[in-house]
């Protein structure tokens, strides 16, 4: 067991859930709502689910996950689109199954990580065809677009991060990873003339670089040049009220009462934390009520509040520590399926950490990303805990060889 | 070509690594800044969070008079304040506020958005509740979401309304008061000085708001007081100590009253000790201590008798034959008369020019001396000594005695009233426009010559008192809260341009204005007491003339000067002397001398 059993993966995702639990004790224990009292239990029957996932995650053949990849992949749009159908224009992340929540975008992460690692892995040709690029955004398009309409632009943030880590993975050359992105760049340089034009100069020089096809140069010097002049003509035609949500979303503190209201607030507390902290169950921040979200999106902010800058750091190295065995058993995999997988997971994992703490801190926006194995949750945590089975379990057809 | 794409995989795994790395380190630095080396930045910001200070109003000083009867104070009242946070739509609140507190829900709005220091900061939107109000409100809790009550010190002036002009009333501060303030310890809707001692001893009167913090939730919910930081207790204000005598000031307003409209004022010539101030008609200073309605604020400023008009050192009247004494002096100090100087006898008036100038006794007066002339107010024997002083000398001298420019005393607003010169005729007619016969008319106090009456009576105390002219004071200490106390000294602003010998002669006149047979004013004479006076009737071109009586008593050693004026009573010696006459006995009952008096009368046949 201890060869088959990875403890430098189980281990830090097990303490990461347990000071999650405390975290939520934590935040609500001022509360004047009995149910958010008990949202720690919850959070612990969450857990206890989350391991049994993983148990059986871990047993069942990895075999049987290969040969379902397109199965999931397929069950989950599915989801999606009854979730939308039946929400009928409100927002709805959750099916309502008597007392449990369940929220598909999860289970559409893990199905479009084993759908990719699928394809990829079973690629007969290389990649530096754009074809199979093509294929590879519609597979993650389909679902990030059915849940960007439910509307959940932080969850599908997360699949556009994964196919950039997929592409990265397949050993694509890198000043062709940086090619394909570029279009999504343009974006941002063409709010100033000169920065788009320093861009453009760049892009010419990748696309001479890369010794594409003729047809593939005019496209990515067609795409950057319209997307370049298209943007300031969009954005100048937006309502004042629109370009102001754009600009608060990017950077709240343009909007003290409002978006940026939350961000303050998380500032303060970091801040208020300092070296040791304020103390378990201390700190005005929790206790007064300012801090909002703070058993989900915020929890970080209790977390630096109540036991400071040590506290932080003992969660980031443990952390630290899931990201590196990560990437290491995709770097060691016994198959291209498990190695694109481990590597899928461990980049949803990393990019939900940086996002949700950069946002608490106030270097990125509120995108409504919870902390993994931190955050309140049900459907997160079982994610995560899926991810720490597959992980364990490549793991140990790898020692197993 | 696996190989190769292994080696580019290898690649692009050291790149995202560097990436992650990166960012991380990133994070660790920012953590770092925030919460070791922000400086207190953030430290502050979270202790301010959850705590409101809220200001805890410091009651103002009190006034007492000269015996130490408490004259004004403070009473508790309710204020009602709305804290924003809590309220869902700020429409309906104004709406339901509205009805309540009577008041427009714009009104009530506008208040909000002028008030608003942030959305948990309490806005007051009206001091001095009625208890039912309250108990209304209270009841109705689901109605009104985010009102909370405070309970503050108010104003609580004397009843009967006697004593408004003298210390005015007080007001919410508006953004006019905060543009002059340059303290910066306003803020809008604190209770400011806006007329009388209330706004000349506002920095003494107002004492130091203290404050109390309170532990809040976001919600606004408020937990109690913040364990571990105490309040700041608000200090008092200092309190005053008047020279006014109650006893006098209610007698002379009561009198007033009877007869609508003028002013009294008592000074102690010894000091320019302020015994009585008195305007009539008066005003209710209670209705002024909040917000002031629009109703009472109309119905006050609309009153065709201007209620708010302190007519004491405000109202501007000819002086009459009150001024005669002046004139007199005027002809003594220059040498032009002498008690033997006669001129041509009264025959009841005398042709100037080419016009004819009336006594006021058509029977005329005969051949009169200087003291003869002012006991029976000779204006033919004026008239000549007016034209034989001449414009330029008599209102040089008249200047000289201080007319035409304010006593000084400690109230805000006063007016200087107005000495016609040479060079005002110039520029009222122009050169040529006017007559050197003028003179006749200013010489009985008439014509465009203006006085107040605490004036008058500050230069009859100095008539009574060697000719020393003392600033009129009304405060006579200011007692801080700690016990400390500032004396308000005696301060000699003048000398009446006369010598003692003419101040003698003028003297002799308005004994005998009392005390002679022929005197004007018989009717005040009080047994036991020697009252110097005069009386005097001004005309007044809008109806009724005027009526004037001014004296010292004791004569030989003055103890009170009074200035009345009764406005459209008509003649002085009917209306305002009897009401001098009513002061004085009130006033010297309780001296040594009236219980001399009897003894007086008695060795006296």
């Amino acid at each position: 067991m201890n060869k088959t059993f990875d403890l430098r993966i189980f281990l830090p995702a097990f303490i990461l859930s347990l000071i999650g639990i405390l975290l939520i004790y934590a935040a609500t224990y001022y509360s004047s709502l009995p149910e958010a009292k008990a949202l720690y239990q919850k959070q612990l029957i969450w857990f206890g689910a989350g391991l049994a996932v993983c148990v059986a995650i871990f047993f069942i053949p990895l075999k049987i996950h290969e040969a379902f990849a397109y199965v999931y992949y397929f069950l989950a749009i599915l989801l999606l689109v009854v979730l939308l159908a039946s929400s009928r224009g409100t927002a709805s992340r959750w099916f309502h199954l008597g007392p449990v929540n369940i929220q598909p975008a999860e289970l559409a992460k893990l199905a479009v990580v084993l759908a990719l690692s699928r394809f990829l892995g079973f690629r007969k040709t290389r990649l530096d065809e754009f074809r199979w690029v093509i294929i590879m955004l519609a597979i993650i398009a389909v679902p990030a677009g059915l849940i960007i309409l439910q509307p959940d632009l932080g969850s599908s943030l997360a699949f556009f991060t994964l196919f950039f880590a997929m592409i990265l993975w397949s050993g694509m050359p890198l000043n062709r990873v940086i090619l394909i992105v570029t279009p999504v760049l343009s974006i941002i340089c063409a709010l100033h003339w000169f920065s788009w034009a320093v861009f453009f100069f760049v892009v010419l020089i990748l696309i001479f670089l890369s010794r594409l096809r003729i047809w593939q140069g005019v496209f990515f010097f067609f795409a950057n040049l319209s997307i370049g002049m298209v943007t300031p003509l969009i954005w100048n035609n937006l309502h004042e009220y629109q370009k102001m949500r754009i600009i608060t979303f990017l950077d709240p503190g343009q909007d003290p009462r409002g978006a940026g209201y939350q961000i303050i607030q998380s500032k303060i507390a970091v801040g208020a934390g300092g070296l040791f902290g304020q103390g378990f169950l201390q700190g005005t921040q929790t206790k007064l009520n300012f801090l909002p979200e703070r058993h989900n999106d915020f929890i970080f902010s209790v977390l630096a509040e109540q036991f400071g800058f040590i506290g932080c750091l003992i969660v980031l190295i443990l952390f630290i520590l899931l990201f590196y065995r990560g990437f290491a058993v995709a770097l060691k995999a016994r198959n291209q399926f498990y190695s694109f997988a481990a590597c899928g997971l461990t980049a949803i994992l990393v990019f939900q950490v940086l996002i949700n703490i950069g946002m608490t801190l106030g270097l990125m926006p509120v995108t409504g990303l919870p902390l993994p194995f931190l955050s309140y949750g049900g459907s997160s945590l079982i994610f995560f805990w899926a991810a720490i089975g597959f992980l364990l379990a490549f793991n140990r057809d790898w020692q197993e060889y | 070509m696996i190989a190769d794409s292994h080696e580019s995989r290898r690649l692009n795994y050291y790149v995202l690594l560097i990436g992650i790395l990166a960012s991380i380190l990133f994070i660790v630095v920012k953590l770092f800044g925030m919460q070791l080396f922000s400086g207190g930045f953030y430290r502050r910001a979270y202790e301010q969070n959850g705590v409101r200070v809220v200001p805890i109003q410091a009651p103002r000083g009190i006034i007492t008079d000269t015996h130490g009867t408490v004259l004004v104070k403070n009473r508790p009242s309710y204020s009602i304040y709305l804290v924003p946070y809590e309220v869902n739509s700020l429409d309906s609140a104004s709406i339901h506020l509205g009805r309540v507190l009577n008041r427009e829900p714009e009104k009530i709005k506008e208040q909000i958005r002028l008030g608003w220091q942030g959305r948990f900061q309490p806005i007051r939107l009206k001091r001095d509740l009625k208890f039912e109000t309250v108990c209304y409100i209270e009841e109705h809790a689901l109605e009104f979401p985010g009102i909370i009550f405070q309970v503050e010190p108010t104003r609580s002036y004397p009843e009967n309304n006697f004593g408004s002009h003298i210390w005015g009333y007080i007001g919410e501060a508006t953004e006019a008061d905060l543009a002059v303030d340059d303290s910066g310890n306003y803020s809008l809707g604190d209770v400011i000085g806006k007329e009388g001692l209330e706004k000349q001893y506002e920095r003494y009167l107002r004492g130091q708001n203290g404050l109390k913090y309170l532990e809040v939730t976001a919600g606004g919910r408020i937990l109690g007081e913040l364990p571990g930081k105490d309040r700041i207790n608000p200090v008092r204000g200092s309190a005053l100590e008047l020279e006014i005598d109650w006893e006098l000031q209610e007698i002379a307003e009561t009198e007033l009253a009877v007869y609508g409209s003028g002013a009294v004022i008592v000074i102690d010539p010894r000091d320019g000790g302020v015994r009585v101030l008195a305007s009539v008609p008066n005003f209710d200073a209670n209705l002024f201590s909040g917000v002031i309605s629009r109703e009472v604020w109309e119905a006050v400023s609309s009153d065709s008798l201007h209620p708010l008009f302190n007519r004491s050192i405000k109202g501007t009247y000819p002086p009459g034959s009150t001024m005669k004494l002046f004139t007199a002096t005027a002809g003594l100090v220059n040498d032009i008369i002498t008690t033997e100087t006669f001129f041509d006898p009264c025959r009841g008036a005398k042709k100037f020019g080419n016009r004819i100038f009336r006594c006021w006794r058509p029977g005329g007066h005969a051949k009169l001396s200087i003291i003869d002339a002012i006991i029976q107010s000779c204006d033919v024997y004026f008239y000549q000594l007016g034209v034989k002083i001449g414009l330029d000398l008599w209102s040089r001298t008249v200047q000289d005695c201080r007319f035409g420019t304010p006593t000084g005393v400690d109230l805000p607003g006063e007016f200087a009233g107005l000495v016609p010169s040479a060079d005002y005729f110039d520029s009222r007619y122009g050169k040529d426009g006017w007559t050197k016969y003028l003179i006749l008319n200013l010489a009985i106090g008439q014509g465009e010559l203006l006085v107040t009456p605490i004036q008058m009576a500050v230069l009859y105390a100095a008539l009574g008192n060697d000719g020393i002219i003392y600033k009129p004071r009304i405060v006579s200490r200011i007692i801080s809260s700690d016990g400390g106390s500032l004396e308000m000294r005696p301060e000699i602003v003048a000398q009446l341009p006369a010598r003692k010998e003419n101040l003698d002669i003028l003297h002799q006149g308005l004994l005998g204005v009392v005390a002679d047979e022929r005197g004007t004013a018989r009717s005040v004479s009080i047994a036991g007491i020697s009252v110097a006076g005069k009386t005097g009737t001004a005309q007044n071109p809008h109806g009724d003339d005027h009526a004037w009586f001014v004296c010292y008593a004791p004569a030989e050693g003055p103890e009170l000067a009074v200035a009345v004026i009764v406005e459209n009573a008509g003649h002085g010696a009917s209306v305002a002397a009897p009401l001098a006459r009513k002061i004085l006995e009130k006033y010297f009952e309780h001296m040594p001398i009236a219980l001399d008096s009897p003894d007086t009368i008695n060795t006296q046949p």
